[in-house]
Order: structure tokens, then sequence, then C-alpha cells
């Protein structure tokens, strides 16, 4: 024979096994009305049943209870005894179930002992095996029921009858509900305690059935109730079961494990004067008042706004469906209350069935609503113009809410929301950034055009200072007696150029402009004659185009006397093109630096330059005797100090400068480790070293006049000060 | 200038109209004066583009090529043409973009020759300066001062050096009105160091109206002597 395959674990067992070796699962499907051999069910509807009452007893389909019942016998009187409670008088159950039957309903309420209800059922085919099974196997207490049902259909048949209901349960609600109710078991330890809930069962204590282990050995039928009960042990309250019996069913608080509400007390009181009113299709007797109040004012007053909408064409779903369903339920306090508060809504005017009433949001929540932008966006649309979802789990609904306006499209952020905190500080900074922008927006009216002033005292102070320097060349005087105090430092500076070694020729920088050459050619003059006085060779060059010629007039000048001539006793190195980087490279590598030279004799260009007599032997810029800057400037002067004194080693550095340069270049000449070896600035500095010299020169010559307008300045100055002066104390307030 | 003679006299008549031009300032801003300063910053710029030219690139670009010898092609003179080309491309903006490389290198070694040079030149050497001993036998080695004098000197430096930088001190707390105030000694401090500034300013200023008065001087005697020069001529 084939084997059989187990529908859980797969493995092969005999075909004539009920249960798998392997797994112990059951082989064949089990149905109601057949004998499940050796099954759970058999031995689980044993307590159910009881010995001799179960349904069916003694008829072909029931042989399984029949193979069951010695091994019930077997296991003991007592136990037998304890089981059927010893109210077995009917022979049809045990005596427990008895006593609720005239209590709570009637006998023919619930599913037939012995059967397994439709929640059972292992599927459409056993429901197909029972529903083929002849009518002449009717059980007696189906025909128990038909038998009331009869009866009542005549003592109403004035009443409207409403449409049979093919579920036991809907039967079992028009019934009326027992006026005395059972107490719940106790509540599980660990449990907050729940109150006894009457319930539509007897008053009087049920003896519990006795359970065996074997009852629910197999828990994949019946799984073990978490009842908190222990077995062998018997209880006056009432049982648990595995399945709810319709009494049960129709008090389903127990399972809420909270305190019933008054609606549940309602549910059970119904009186038997209520007649049943059918509502959306289901029975309303047992639907407690407060339910059927709120409905009432409901259907009066609030619209429903379904959340989704159903096929077209159908009409929207009532609310009342809802409502009833979980009419004859037990609810809780909190969820009784929320039932008793209902929506207010307007009651749907006529023809706008099909559209969606307009949702009414409270105060609080319209204010804080940030979905101004939203409004037109999301705008409901009539059913027949919404979209049907096409995919998603939503596929096939219309009136879907979009994604789209919340995801996809722009809108404000909602996450900044917030106020600006700004201080008064911020406040007041941000108000006079405001008016600053403003007044730069502003269009400034144009100056009234005053009547125009000569300047009277500048021209007179021109003309003072003019008079005052030509007055010496013309007349001859005023004539000012040369500085009988040697500037500090002149000494040293003769005594430098003095020991000035004559095989090394001196660098002259003329890093001066045009403008200047007036000044520093008078300032420079003692010093270069003093060098053609020793016969010292000159090198010129200078960071500036000008330069070159401004040194090759003035040696001009100076050297005219002296019998100097280029490229044997001077030399133009020329223009040193980029400034400090210029300088540092002359003064590492003065080969590299210098181009082409200036006014170079015959025979001599920029690659033999260095091969003239005036310059030959000079490698570094410690090779030349001493290093002259002329600089009308503060910067080139740094300049030559800063890049160029760290190569000069031994090699003298002095600088010629204009008197306005003189006071920032001495800090590096009054130094413990001075930078500079000799300062020769200014025109009194230069007239003495003139005098030095035993030769005047164009200091000299400039001596008077550059005398004469100095005292007028001083004078102007003076004068100046003393007019600001009574100014001041002759305005109001002023003094 | 007693024998001014053909080009010798022209360069003097323009050297003298120039300078009249400029003194015209005097009555205030004309054209002359403006004239002449045009004519300054022209020639001026023109003059110092030829000797740009004849002394820096012709040497240095040109004559390596038209060398007599063939063309003598270094590393430096491929970099050099390289650079000249993109700073070319300076002149025209939509390919200045690409001469920022020349300039990006000009002021980057600039910046780095004189910041590194004011740290090892300025900075440091001042610094010590500032702190230089107050050991009356010490001399000064250039100018020889010594004694109470060399020690004057250099309180007057080492005040004066203090005072000045804590006249920039800037730093303040803010009191209860809300406004920052300076503590008392930092104002007195910050106050002595404005006298030092005022005192440098001034010397300062003297220096440059006496260069300028040189100037003055200067150039009236040029044009007294071209005059009498004329007159005598």
């Amino acid at each position: 024979m084939p084997d059989v395959r187990c529908p859980m674990c797969s493995k092969p067992n005999p075909s004539d096994a009920a249960t798998c070796k392997s797994c112990g699962a059951r082989l064949k499907p089990l149905v109601p009305g057949e004998s499940p051999i050796g099954g759970a069910l058999g031995r689980g509807g044993d307590f159910l049943l009881g010995e001799e009452g179960e349904p069916g007893h003694g008829e072909g389909g029931a042989d399984w209870l029949e193979r069951r019942r010695p091994a019930a016998d077997e296991g003991g009187e007592a136990e037998h005894e304890a089981l059927t409670g010893g109210a077995d008088q009917s022979g049809d159950q045990p005596d427990w179930l008895g006593r609720l039957r005239p209590a709570g309903a009637e006998e023919d309420e619930g599913p037939p002992e012995g059967e397994v209800p439709d929640w059972l059922s292992s599927g459409e085919e056993g429901r197909a095996q029972a529903e083929a099974e002849p009518a002449t196997e009717v059980p007696d207490w189906l025909a128990r029921i038909r038998e009331r049902h009869e009866a009542e259909a005549q003592a109403q048949a004035n009443e409207p009858e409403p449409a049979p209901e093919e579920d036991w349960l809907g039967r079992l609600r028009a019934e009326e509900l027992p006026p005395a109710k059972p107490e719940l078991p106790p509540a599980r330890p660990g449990r907050p305690p729940v109150e006894s809930v009457p319930l539509a069962m007897p008053k009087e204590p049920v003896s519990r059935p006795v359970f065996r282990e074997e009852v629910f050995k197999d828990d994949r039928l019946f799984p073990a109730p978490d009842i908190g009960l222990e077995p062998e042990e018997e209880s006056t309250e009432s049982p648990p079961l595995p399945w709810n019996p319709p009494g049960d069913r129709l008090t389903p608080s127990r399972g809420f494990g909270r305190k019933p509400s008054a609606g549940a007390e309602m549910a059970g009181d119904q009186g038997e004067g209520e007649k049943p009113a059918r509502r959306g299709g289901l029975d309303s007797a047992a639907e407690p008042a407060w339910l059927a109040e709120a409905r009432e004012q409901a259907d009066d007053e609030l619209p429903h706004v379904p959340a989704l909408v159903g096929d077209e064409g159908s009409a929207p779903a009532s609310g009342s469906a809802a409502d009833v369903e979980l009419a004859p339920i037990d609810l809780p306090d909190w969820l009784s209350e929320l039932k008793g508060a209902p929506p207010q809504a307007k009651p749907e005017p006529e023809g706008m069935g099909d559209r969606l009433a307009p949702a009414t949001l409270p105060s609080w929540l319209e204010a804080m609503r940030p979905m101004e932008t939203f409004r037109p966006v999301v705008e409901i649309q009539p059913e027949e113009e919404q979209q049907v979802e096409a995919a998603g789990p939503l596929a096939g609904l219309r009136g879907v809410l979009l994604a789209e306006p919340v995801v996809a499209m722009p809108h404000p952020s909602t996450a900044a929301a917030a106020r600006l905190d700004v201080t008064e500080r911020q406040f007041a900074l941000g108000d006079l950034l405001r008016r600053l922008v403003k007044e730069e927006e502003r269009e400034s009216p144009a100056a009234a055009r005053g009547k125009r002033r000569l300047p009277l005292v500048r021209w007179a102070v021109a003309v003072v200072l003019i008079l005052a320097v030509i007055l010496p060349s013309f007349v001859g005087g005023p004539s000012f007696p040369v500085p009988a105090l040697v500037p500090p430092g002149l000494p040293s500076l003769i005594n430098l150029v003095n020991e000035l070694p004559t095989e090394r020729p001196v660098l002259l920088v003329f890093d001066y402009e045009p403008g200047y050459s007036g000044e520093l050619e008078a300032v420079a003059g003692p010093l270069l004659e003093h060098l053609m006085l020793r016969g010292l060779r000159l090198a010129t060059v200078s960071t500036r185009p000008s330069g070159p010629p401004l040194a090759e007039r003035l040696i001009q000048q100076t050297g005219e006397m002296h019998q100097y001539t280029n490229g044997e006793d001077y030399l133009h190195l020329g223009y040193l093109p980029g400034g400090p980087a210029a300088v540092q490279l002359f003064a590492q590598d003065p080969h590299l630096a210098v181009a082409g030279g200036f006014l170079l004799p015959e025979g001599t260009t920029g690659a033999t330059i260095w091969q003239s007599p005036v310059v030959r032997g000079v490698e570094r810029l410690s090779d030349f005797g001493a290093v002259v800057v002329i600089a009308a400037g503060t910067e080139i002067a740094r300049t030559w100090v800063e890049q160029a004194s760290p190569m000069l080693g031994e090699t003298p550095l002095v600088m010629v400068l204009s008197a306005g340069v003189e006071p920032l270049v001495r800090p590096y000449y009054e130094a413990l480790d001075p930078q500079v070896d000799a300062i020769l600035a200014g025109l009194p500095a230069a007239v003495a070293y003139e005098q030095a010299n035993g030769q005047p020169g164009q200091a000299r010559t400039l001596w008077d006049a550059f005398g004469s307008g100095m005292l007028v300045a001083e004078l102007s100055l003076v004068l100046g000060a003393i007019y600001g002066l009574i100014s001041w104390l002759l305005r109001p307030g002023g003094g | 200038m007693a024998d001014l003679t053909g080009l010798d006299l022209a360069g003097s008549m323009i050297a003298a109209l120039l300078t009249i031009m400029v003194l015209s300032y005097a009555l205030g801003d004309n054209p002359l004066f403006r004239v002449a300063v045009h004519v300054f910053v022209g020639v001026a710029a023109g003059y110092a583009g030829a000797i740009a030219v004849r002394t820096v690139l012709w040497p240095r670009l040109v004559d390596p090529l038209l060398g007599e010898g063939g063309p003598a092609i270094s590393s430096v003179l491929v970099v050099s043409w390289v650079l000249v080309l993109l700073l070319t491309l300076k002149a025209w903006p939509s390919t200045s973009a690409w001469g920022s490389l020349p300039v990006a290198l000009l002021v980057g070694v600039g910046a780095a020759l004189v910041v590194g040079g004011a740290v090892t030149g300025t900075l440091i050497p001042q610094s010590l300066a500032a702190m230089d001993t107050l050991n009356p036998g010490a001399v000064a080695p250039l100018t020889g001062e010594t004694g109470l004098e060399r020690v004057a000197n250099v309180l007057i430096l080492l005040i004066g050096t203090v005072t000045t930088l804590a006249y920039f001190q800037f730093t303040a707390r803010r009191g209860p009105s809300g406004e920052a105030t300076r503590s008392r000694l930092t104002t007195w401090v910050a106050d002595v160091g404005r006298g030092f500034i005022a005192l440098t300013f001034g010397v300062m200023y003297a220096g440059a109206l006496a260069a300028a008065m040189a100037v003055l001087a200067e150039r009236i005697q040029f044009l007294v002597g071209l005059f009498f020069s004329l007159l005598g001529g």
C-alpha cells in the first residue's frame, strides 16, 4: 500500500495510520460527524458531551465514542463521577451544562455537543462532508430546535419575521437573555482583579468538570486556554471552556479583562417586552438602550464620513452596521463612554449621499493647522471624479488620499516655523543696519552751491613761503648759519667712509622717485663727494625703473669735478625687477639678479657686466665695500634692511634718507645689535657733512632758502595754532 | 646753469614750465596742474615700460633665443616664457583666468618674502631692542651713548613701546550699563601711548615738511637760476 505523507512533516506513514509516527500530526482530516479514531477531539469532546447523552449516541456516525467509552470507564468511577458531576440524570449532558441551559439559554443554544463548531472545523472540506449527510440523520438537538421554532412561529404569527439567518448566533440574539448571570472565574494571579460580571449564566455554582490531561494533549487542536486554573481542582465558578458557548459569546467582556460597562448589564436586562427590531440586517433586540439612543441621535445629527469609498454604485457604508456589531457585546467603561458621545453632525441633505460631508475640526485644531497651502491642493472631489487607486494595498479603492501633495509638492517647512527670538541688542543692531541700508538708498540732495570763497589764507601762505624761499636767492639774505651741532651719527658715518677699503666697490641703491631728487641729491651729495674723494669705485642699482637715470644724473653732477667715468669708476647695474624678491635675489646672487645694466660702456653687455673693472671680484653682496641705500620711503628702506642685511656680513649698510623717513628707520640704527650702520637724513645733516668735507655743495646752496622757508612755515604753524586757540576760546561754550 | 645750449635749454625750459604748472596748485585745482600731473604719470609709465623691455624682457627672453651660437634654451627660459604668455592672457576677459597662475605666483612669493623678512628682520630684532639693558655702564655701539643718557633713552624707548602697544589694546570689560570701558590704569597707559604716537607723527610731519621745503627751495632756485640765465644769456 502506498504510504501517506504527513501534511506537517512530510514523512511517510502507513496508509492506515491515523497520526504521524514522527510528529504525531493527524493524517486524516477531522470532519464533524465522523469518528476521529483516537483523536484528541474525541477525547476532548468527552467532557462536553458526557457518556450517554452525546448526540448520535448509538448511531452510525458516533462509533468513535463507543470505542472511547470503555477507556473512560477504566479511568475510574470516581473520576467519572467528578466529570459528570453526578448530574447526569438527563442522560444527555453533564450536569453543569444542564444547569446552564435552563438558566441562561435554551438547551438548543450553542453548537451541538459532540460536534465541532464551525470555527473549529478544519475547512471547507469538513463542512462539505457535514452538509452531505442525509437529512434523516438529524440529531436530536436539532430536532428539538426545530420543534421549538415551529412553536414560536405559531405564537408570533402576527409579528414580522426578520430574514432568516443561517447562523445560529443570529437566532440566539433574538432570544431573551437570561435574568440570572453567573460569576466569572477569578482572575489569574498577576492580572488586575476583575470584578464579577453578571453574565447570562445560572447563579448557582456549577461544578467544574475535571479535566484530564489527555484532553489537552493535542494542543494543536485544543490550545490550552490561558485561564489560570489547575486541573483536578473543582471550583464553584463557571468552567473555562475551550470554546465559548453561545451564552458566553454574548458577553465577551470577560476577554477584555476590565470591568464590564453598564451596557453589559443593560444587554443582560433586556426586557421581554422589547420587541426585536432589525436594523442593518442584524437583530436589535440585544442592542442596549443607550446605543439605540445614541444611534437615533447620530442619525439626526451626524453625517458619517466614510474613510474609504466602496465600489462604484454602492451606497456609502452606514455606520449602523458597525454599531450593531458591537451592540450585544459588553463593552468596558471607556469604550462605552466613547460610544455614548457620538460626534455631532447634521443629517445628510438630499442628493448629497454620494458626496463626502465636510469634516469639522475643533477650534484648537483649526488654529494650529499649518495646511493653508494644502487646501486648494487636496480639495475633495466628487466621488465620480475621484480616481481609483491603481497600485499598492489600497488598489481598487476610490477616493484614496493622494500622497503627492504631502511628499512631492513644495510646501513651507514646518520644522523652522518657530518664532525668532531676538534680544534687544540684536534688535537694535538690526535696526541700525536697516537704517544704514536705507541711508545708502536715499538719494542725497545736491548740495546748495554757496558763494564761492576765495582761498585767501592759502594764497597768503603760499606767497609768503615762495617769497621766503626766493629772497635769499635774489637778495642774498637772510642768511642762516650752518648747524653748530653735528647731528648724532654723522661722525661715525664719516669714519665709516674713511675706513672703507678702496679695492672693493661701493654699491649705491637709488630707490627714490624723481620728485624727491631735489632733497635726496642734496643729502646724498656730500656722501658721494666723500666716496669720490677717496677714489672708491661705485656701482649703482635700483628697484625702480626711474632709479638708474637718477643715479646717472647725481654721479654726473658730483663726479664731474672728480673726473669719474662710466665703466671705469662707476657702473650702472640697472633696474632690478620684482621688488622685495629682487632684493632677496640680489642679496643672494648678484650675478643672477642683474639683467642688463644701464648706460653700459662700449664693449660691456649684460652678460659681461660682471667682467667690468668696477665690479670685478664681486660674487656676493658682502663683497661690496659698503651698501648705501638712498631711499625716500620707509618701505623700501625696511625692505633692504630685512632682505639684505642678513647677507651683508661685515659690509656696512648706510641709509641716506629723506627727513620724513628717518624716525622710522632710526630704531634699526640705535639698537645694541644695529642692522643699519649709519644714517644720513635731512638737509641739516648734509650741510654738516659738507662742512666736514670742506667743500660746500648743493646743500649749502639750499640752506638759506631752506632756513627761510622753514621759518615761515614755523611762524605759520604758530599763528595758526594761536588763531585756533582764540577761536576755541571765543566760541560759545568753548572756554 | 650758465651754459645752457641746445637740448639742455629745451629741457630746462620744459622743466621750468612743468614746475610752474605744479606750483599753480597753490591757487587751487586748475587745468595746468592737472596737465602737469598727467604728463608726469604718462612719462613715468612709458619710461618704466621702456626700461622693463630694454633691461629685463629683451635680455632675458629674447637674447637667449637670438644668440650667436643658436638658441640657448634652458628650463628657466621655458618657464619664463610660459609665465609671460599666461600673464599676457590677462588682457582678455575670456582668457584672464589663465593669467591668474603667474599673478598668484608673484603674490605668493612676494607675501612670503615680506612676512618672513618682517619677522626675522624687524619684529624679533626690534622687540629685543625694546628690552635693552638698563646697565649704566653699557655703551651704545654706534651713537656712543652711555651712563644716564643711555639709560634715559632706554627707558623712554621701553615706555614708549609699551604704552603705544597698550593704546592699541581694544579689549575692555562691559560695565553694568552695557558700555565697554577700560580700567583706569589701562586708560592712563593708553593716554601716554597716545602722546608718544602724537609725538612720532609730529616728528614725521616735521621731516616731511623739511623735505618738502628742501624740494621747494631747490625748485625755486632752479627757476631763479634759469631766469637769470635767460636774462644773462
